[in-house]
């Protein structure tokens, strides 16, 4: 099945670009294409993935290894899953920096590696713990000290911050912010929740089964969406003050029979003819992208 | 301490001042004399739902809701207090009268996976609870209310969904389906145990939805658990916020949740990030939730709370009466 059908999407430098989109929207899949990690069983039928001028597509398995972590590294939802429970922090930091400098100085990396924990938000003598030493946020703080030590240009973040509560994610969202200004990197955070996105990304792209439907500077996407998926996304979220609540009827599609034409027609309130023959191509709407028949 | 007066009218369901202690055995040395370490999940809760209220229960991960949600339903047991179900110390229930507690309280848990059988069609598994509780007396009639039952959630047609398996469902509807299980007995008190957390942006609306009409339709009386403020809000007439096994602050929803008293609520409240309006300004809280086997002396909140004071340091500060009925538990309100 098409998990991931025919996306086009840019990230500038510097720039940090939000992919919001519900679980099985392909957001993930596109990542991990972009890295070349895609489990066994997924491929890429077609397309380009370029990065600074380079095809990642046409790169050798050892070119890519050397790009991953160094120049494009990746952040998980779940520290544990990225984090070794039998080795100490210190030894993550060492192994990477082993990985793809060969032969380091001990003392200059975790020399480094202290000097990373503390633009994170951890304590330095963390360095000699294991992870399960460390709390939730703090081994989420690794991993992104992890993922920013070699200075990468990008950085992605898929779902950073879902499986921490909401004070903790309150205080990383500043570290995101801090981390921007700081490192200067490009940023591409994936998430479910659309409203974590309003204070940190520049422009977001909005998917849904597969398919990118919009792509808007942060503001515009929520002053006035475009895409009626967008608007109903935005209006599905409860809002404290008002007993409105606003559902998207129906259930996302099956991804291996996906619909015809736009394949949001058949939950789409303004559903029109040619929305079930004929699938919208991206249009540029006012300096915004957005697929949809009504534009 | 909040007491409950006889004025005040009873609740259909009243927690007075209960604790519930898990022992942890953190090593045989330890177990052998008898120093096991205790989690004090949830010490010394007062809580009142009055037949037909809805109380909406949040706090983050460790703060003990769902283990006083248990305590409610009379699934754990108690190190102190008592629960009363419409009048009744729970405890006291045996044979055929907690038979029928049993069937006049219902739970549905964050994950329908968990709470549904894999290889069970769903119309046999809303169906299961009415044969326990010998609720209809032939085949017919029980499938007939099973019918009307998934009808009720949105699972139509009913016939169809009848017959599927959990996998054949989306996770919005393995949770209509796990509603259906809970509210076909015709319970009087429902706890739901996060049911939202699960689901899509698009799924959550629904269920929220769903919950909010069956509660007015089948005179529910419902304790929701949840860390999303603002599903709460969507839901339930009442707040009761918990951190680390207490109830920090109660009242109506439109006070809890936009004129918050404590500092806890109002960092929980000024993170809320709705796409439909901008972020609130709050305190800024540091660290994170302490173990609850490590329970701070004073306020339990003081290490995080930035208008800590002396005081706060050594007392534990006691649920205070305010104007409106709402209570909070914080030295800065006297």
């Amino acid at each position: 099945m098409e998990v991931v059908a025919g996306v086009d999407l840019k990230v500038g430098r510097e720039e940090i670009l939000g992919l919001v989109g519900e679980s099985g929207s392909g957001k993930t899949t596109l990542a991990l294409a972009v890295l070349r990690i895609l489990p066994e069983w997924g491929t890429v039928l077609g397309g380009r993935i370029l990065f600074d001028g380079l095809d990642l597509l046409r790169m050798s398995e050892e070119e890519m290894r050397r790009i991953r972590g160094r120049r494009i590294s990746m952040v998980f939802q779940d520290p544990y899953s990225s984090l070794n429970p039998t080795s100490r922090i210190r030894d993550h930091f060492l192994e990477l920096y082993r990985a793809h400098y060969g032969h380091v100085d001990e003392k200059e990396v975790l020399e480094k590696a202290g000097t990373l924990l503390r633009i994170v938000g951890v304590p330095e003598e963390k360095l000699h713990d294991y992870p399960h030493q460390l709390s939730g946020g703090q081994r989420q703080r690794v991993a992104i000290a992890l993922a920013i030590a070699l200075k990468p240009e990008l950085v992605i973040l898929d779902e950073p911050t879902s499986s921490l509560d909401v004070l903790v994610e309150a205080q990383l969202m500043e570290l995101f912010k801090d981390l921007r200004k700081r490192e200067r990197i490009s940023m591409v955070f994936i998430t479910h929740n659309l409203g974590i996105l309003s204070e940190l990304a520049d422009r977001i792209a909005v998917m849904y089964a597969g398919k990118i439907v919009e792509v808007s500077p942060t503001e515009k996407l929520f002053a006035d969406p475009l895409h009626p998926y967008t608007r109903a996304l935005i209006d599905s979220v409860p809002t404290i003050g008002s007993d409105e609540l606003r559902t998207i009827s129906g259930e996302p599609p099956d991804l291996r029979n996906p619909p015809k034409g736009c394949r949001f027609h058949p939950r789409c309130p303004f559903a029109m003819d040619v929305c079930r023959v004929a699938e919208p191509v991206m249009k540029d709407v006012g300096g915004r992208e957005v697929a949809c028949h009504l534009y | 301490m909040r007491v409950i007066s006889t004025d005040e009218g009873r609740g259909l369901v009243e927690a007075r001042e209960v604790k519930v202690h898990y022992k942890v055995s953190t090593g045989l040395l330890e177990t052998l004399l008898g120093r096991a370490k205790v989690v004090r999940a949830v010490d010394g809760v007062n809580l009142s739902i009055p037949r037909g209220g809805s109380v909406g229960l949040v706090g983050e991960s460790g703060s003990g809701k769902t283990t006083l949600g248990r305590a409610l339903l009379g699934l754990v047991e108690l190190e102190g207090g008592s629960v009363l179900f419409d009048g009744t110390d729970i405890s006291s229930l045996k044979g055929s009268a907690l038979k029928a507690f049993r069937r006049r309280t219902q739970m549905v848990f964050q994950d329908p996976y968990t709470s549904l059988d894999p290889r069970m069609k769903i119309g046999h598994q809303v169906e299961e609870p009415l044969r326990v509780h010998g609720i209809c007396g032939n085949k017919e009639e029980r499938r007939q209310r099973v019918l009307e039952m998934l009808e009720k959630v949105g699972l139509v047609p009913a016939a169809e969904f009848y017959s599927r398996y959990p996998h054949q469902l989306s996770g919005g509807q393995r949770q209509r389906a796990a509603i259906a299980r809970a509210l076909v007995v015709g319970p009087e008190f429902l706890v739901a145990d996060e049911p939202v957390s699960n689901l899509d942006v698009s799924a959550r609306a629904q269920i929220l939805r769903l919950l909010r009409d069956l509660r007015k339709e089948m005179n529910l009386t419902l304790l929701f658990i949840t860390h999303d403020l603002a599903a709460a809000w969507s839901v339930c007439d009442r707040i009761d916020v918990m951190y680390l096994g207490r109830i920090v602050e109660e009242g109506a929803r439109e006070e809890v949740l936009r004129d918050p008293l404590h500092p806890y609520t109002q960092a929980l409240v000024s993170v809320i990030r709705d796409p439909k309006r901008r972020k609130g300004e709050g305190p800024k809280i540091s660290g994170e939730v302490p173990s609850p086997m490590n329970v701070p002396q004073g306020c339990r909140f003081h290490p995080r709370c930035p208008f800590a004071m002396d005081i706060c340091r050594r007392v534990e500060p006691q649920p205070t009466r305010l104007k409106g009925g709402r209570s909070v538990a914080c030295h800065l309100y006297g």
